[in-house]
């Protein structure tokens, strides 16, 4: 297994590498800069940067230097120090910047996984066990609705319920009065009250594909010989299901961390844009859209690094779960 | 002069002085950079400033004393929204600055120098707090759900019937906000296009005269701006001094026989199908650059012009794209057309008047004249000899220098003349009223204002004399916070006299 894993190490920091380069060069590909930002935002109002203060800041901020230059020193900056540049907007390190929005974006990032889990979990086995009933019909058809409906729309949809129906303050993850209060059991209610409508908004779109895959494989275990032989021992069903069927349909969870890291934060940039969380989506939307360009690109280096490390793991959790995945590469790498 | 009073002495005179001094940009020239604060962060007064500078992290002492005192870097914010130690004479102290987290607070001013007719200090709201929101939504949510005890900008025209729902049931009411903006888009030909065949049409006014009639602008009030604003062409608005009512209602009927009439002149030829041939013998289209990030009304608006003007023969090619492309096109000359609203429309017309004759680069039909006249030779190109822009620079140079208003006030209608004659851009429509919100607790706030970025709204409504009915209605109330900062203000000692 340890040649095995090497070989997936190495090409985890080629990818990497390389997905750095790409973010970097597509980053410098739209026209204008930062400053051409900055000018653009004076004359929305009414001021003007005179051609010698836009030289000062073109100069301040090495933006005449072509982008390999750039890119250069920023990789061997977080190479040797781990420093990630400067944001040129937040006027600070952008690392300090990422680390400030991150807890959050953990918290909001985990429950949704979570959430999407319980459910498509939930979903999944109660419609492999029932079938083609109207039950599986309808949260099958639900299932595809949270598919197919864009995250913003029920993002706005979400916001005008919890505010017509039950009098939330939206927005934000605290109510106005709590924003500054100290750390308190009131205090950390509230962050959940307002964290559960975006959780529940992100994993919507992530649960069909797992329900239909659960479904599925649960579908073909059940109809296993095994299944009937537990059966004929007069086994219960329902401790029958949970001790061996629905273990080996498991499976799909735990591969699809990798792809779900991704996905649950780009779902994340756009809802909590819409509802304006203090995450790292807005800040990272932000920063593309101001060519604050060192602040973007480790974002998306990060967010780059942390799908890479999501795949790998669930290939090594993937191995350490099912006895027969783990049988498979000690066989190839014996 | 004495203790409380300072003469200005002029070379020549200034005309617009006193309204210059009250314009967000220029205030406070005389007093925001107190002395013996920044006097620390100066090369001339503190021979150490370049060590200073690179303690706290600066490049040198310039870039410290700019952070300081008069704009940070980056959020282009002033500093002294910015920076907590900064004196001020101001009614409200920065206390949390932006890009700290998602709520910027500010606190009343112990020092303040107004007092109300009772003696009483001001102001006496005791902090004031602004929560940070990325999306438009969420703030007109908030302020539909109470949340917000008051706000003039950033609504939409769609948001105001959510607002007004909700408005009894939540204890807030609307307020009218007048835009100083006058035009909800205009048409930038581009006058100094680099094809000379193109430029001659685009400048031709037989042109923008046919194209001006063949626009059904009623229609696109109705279907666009909810029926709100008249049809109008860039002008100051009604109420304002320099309202012009030729300059605002020339070629505004929709006529599609007149618009052909006007046209003939300039592009007689016609094909087949009814299009028009340019020079070249080909069909005539003309491309129009449009920011697709700031204004869906704008693409709509386009949609239906295309339209317009396709029944008179002339193609319009919509070309959506990003702002900061749009203005480097524009910057480089690269263009047909443009499309902006036009802003100052009030009082401001006199300071800002790029929408009624070149005058710097905002104003894209002529942005190369525009530049040369408050540039100089190296920023931007001369006119054309004939070019109306040089009678109105005339003009307004003479208005520089003139103190008396009712004769500048003369001066702007001798030059709006001029731009009446020029018709430099294409117009459509009044810009509508928009709507704010304000807590029905919350007193002496305006229920009607004015809005533009050199007004600086709501600031001349005075919100140091803005008082709660009832403070427990105050959203975010955080007493405690106050008072602390309150106490410790009483400690300090009142800086001694010079």
């Amino acid at each position: 297994m340890l040649p095995y894993m090497i070989r997936r190490i190495g090409w985890s920091l080629l990818t990497v590498w390389l997905i750095s380069l790409v973010c970097f060069f597509i980053i410098q590909a739209p026209p204008g800069d930062f400053v051409s930002v900055l000018m653009a935002d004076a004359e929305a109002e009414g001021r003007r940067l005179s051609s010698q203060q836009v030289q000062v800041l073109r100069e301040r901020y090495a933006l005449d230097a072509p982008w390999y230059m750039q890119y250069w020193a920023w990789i061997t900056g977080i190479i040797t120090v781990g420093d990630f540049g400067y944001s040129f907007r937040w006027n600070r390190p952008a690392t300090e910047v990422i680390l400030e929005h991150l807890p959050f974006t953990v918290l909001l990032a985990g429950g949704s996984l979570l959430l999407t889990w319980i459910i498509a979990f939930a979903i999944g086995v109660f419609t492999a066990v029932r079938r083609y009933s109207i039950s599986d019909y309808l949260f099958t058809f639900l299932g595809f609705i949270g598919l197919s409906v864009p995250n913003f729309v029920l993002a706005l949809v979400f916001m005008y319920i919890a505010f017509r129906y039950f009098g939330m303050s939206v927005g934000g993850l605290f109510s106005p009065d709590m924003v500054e209060a100290e750390w308190s059991p009131a205090k950390a209610w509230d962050l959940m009250r307002h964290l559960i409508v975006p959780a529940l908004i992100i994993a919507t779109a992530g649960t069909a594909g797992l329900i239909r895959i659960t479904r599925a494989n649960l579908s073909d275990e059940l109809a296993q010989p095994y299944v009937t032989a537990a059966r004929a021992r007069g086994q219960r069903e329902g401790v029958l299901l949970m001790r061996y069927p629905v273990r080996a349909a498991m499976n799909p969870f735990i591969s699809t961390v990798g792809y779900a890291i991704p996905s649950v934060i780009s779902g994340e940039v756009i809802v909590s844009t819409v509802l304006s969380l203090p995450t790292t989506g807005p800040v990272l939307l932000g920063a593309l859209r101001n060519q604050d360009m060192y602040l973007a690109g480790s974002f998306l280096l990060i967010l780059g690094v942390l799908t890479v490390i999501g795949t790998v793991i669930s290939d090594l959790v993937l191995a350490w779960a099912d006895p027969r995945v783990r049988r498979q590469h000690s066989g190839a790498a014996s | 002069m004495d203790e409380h009073t300072v003469e200005l002495r002029f070379q020549s005179p200034h005309g617009l002085f006193l309204m210059q001094l009250a314009r967000a940009e220029e205030d406070g020239k005389f007093h925001r950079f107190p002395r013996h604060y920044l006097e620390q962060f100066h090369l001339d007064h503190n021979p150490e400033a370049d060590q200073l500078a690179e303690q706290e992290g600066y490049e040198d002492w310039t870039e410290m004393f700019t952070a300081k005192g008069w704009v940070t870097l980056g959020t282009g914010f002033d500093s002294r929204w910015m920076n907590t130690e900064l004196p001020q004479l101001n009614a409200y102290l920065i206390e949390t600055p932006a890009y700290e987290g998602t709520r910027v607070t500010a606190v009343r001013n112990p020092y303040f120098w107004k007092v109300d007719a009772e003696g009483n200090q001001l102001p006496y709201i005791d902090r004031l707090v602004f929560d940070v929101f990325d999306s438009q939504e969420v703030i007109a949510f908030r302020a539909a759900a109470g949340n917000i005890s008051y706000q003039d900008r950033h609504f939409d025209h769609d948001f105001r019937p959510l607002l007004a729902e909700s408005m009894e049931e939540n204890g807030y009411s609307l307020l009218d906000v007048t835009s100083t903006d006058m035009n909800t888009l205009l048409f930038n030909l581009n006058h100094s296009h680099p094809d000379e065949d193109m430029r001659e049409i685009l400048t031709d006014r037989s042109f923008k005269a046919g194209l001006s009639h063949a626009l059904d602008r009623e229609e696109i009030i109705e279907l666009v701006y909810f029926g709100q604003g008249e049809p109008a062409q860039a002008a100051p608005r009604e109420g304002s001094p320099y309202h012009h009512s030729e300059l605002a209602g020339q070629h505004l009927e929709h006529d599609v026989d007149l618009a052909d009439e006007l046209l003939d002149e300039v592009l007689p030829e016609r094909d087949d199908e009814g299009r028009r041939l340019g020079p070249d013998g080909r069909p005539f289209s003309i491309a129009v650059d449009v920011a697709a990030d700031r204004s869906v009304e704008h693409a709509r608006v386009l949609e239906l012009a295309q339209g317009y003007w396709e029944a008179v023969g002339i193609a319009l090619e919509i070309q959506t794209m990003d702002r900061d492309l749009r203005n480097e096109r524009r910057d480089a000359g690269e263009f047909d057309v443009y499309v902006r609203d036009g802003s100052a429309g009030l009082q401001d017309a006199i300071l800002r008047p790029h929408w009624y004759m070149p005058f710097g680069d905002s104003g894209a039909y002529a942005w190369s004249w525009g530049s040369f006249y408050l540039d100089g030779e190296d920023a931007g190109e001369a006119p054309p000899e004939d070019s109306p822009a040089w009678r109105q620079w005339e003009i307004y140079d003479e208005i520089l220098v003139t103190a008396d208003q009712e004769r500048q006030t003369e001066l702007m209608e001798e030059l709006l003349d001029v731009s009446a004659e020029a018709f430099w851009t294409i117009g459509i429509s009044t810009s509508p009223n928009r709507v704010g919100v304000v807590a029905d607790g919350l007193r002496n706030a305006p229920h009607q204002l004015f809005e533009a970025s050199a007004y600086q709204n709501p600031g001349p409504s005075y919100p140091a004399v803005w008082w709660w009915e009832d403070p427990e209605q105050a959203v975010a109330d955080d007493e405690e916070a106050a008072q602390q900062h309150a106490d410790d203000a009483d400690d300090d000692d009142l800086p001694a006299d010079r």
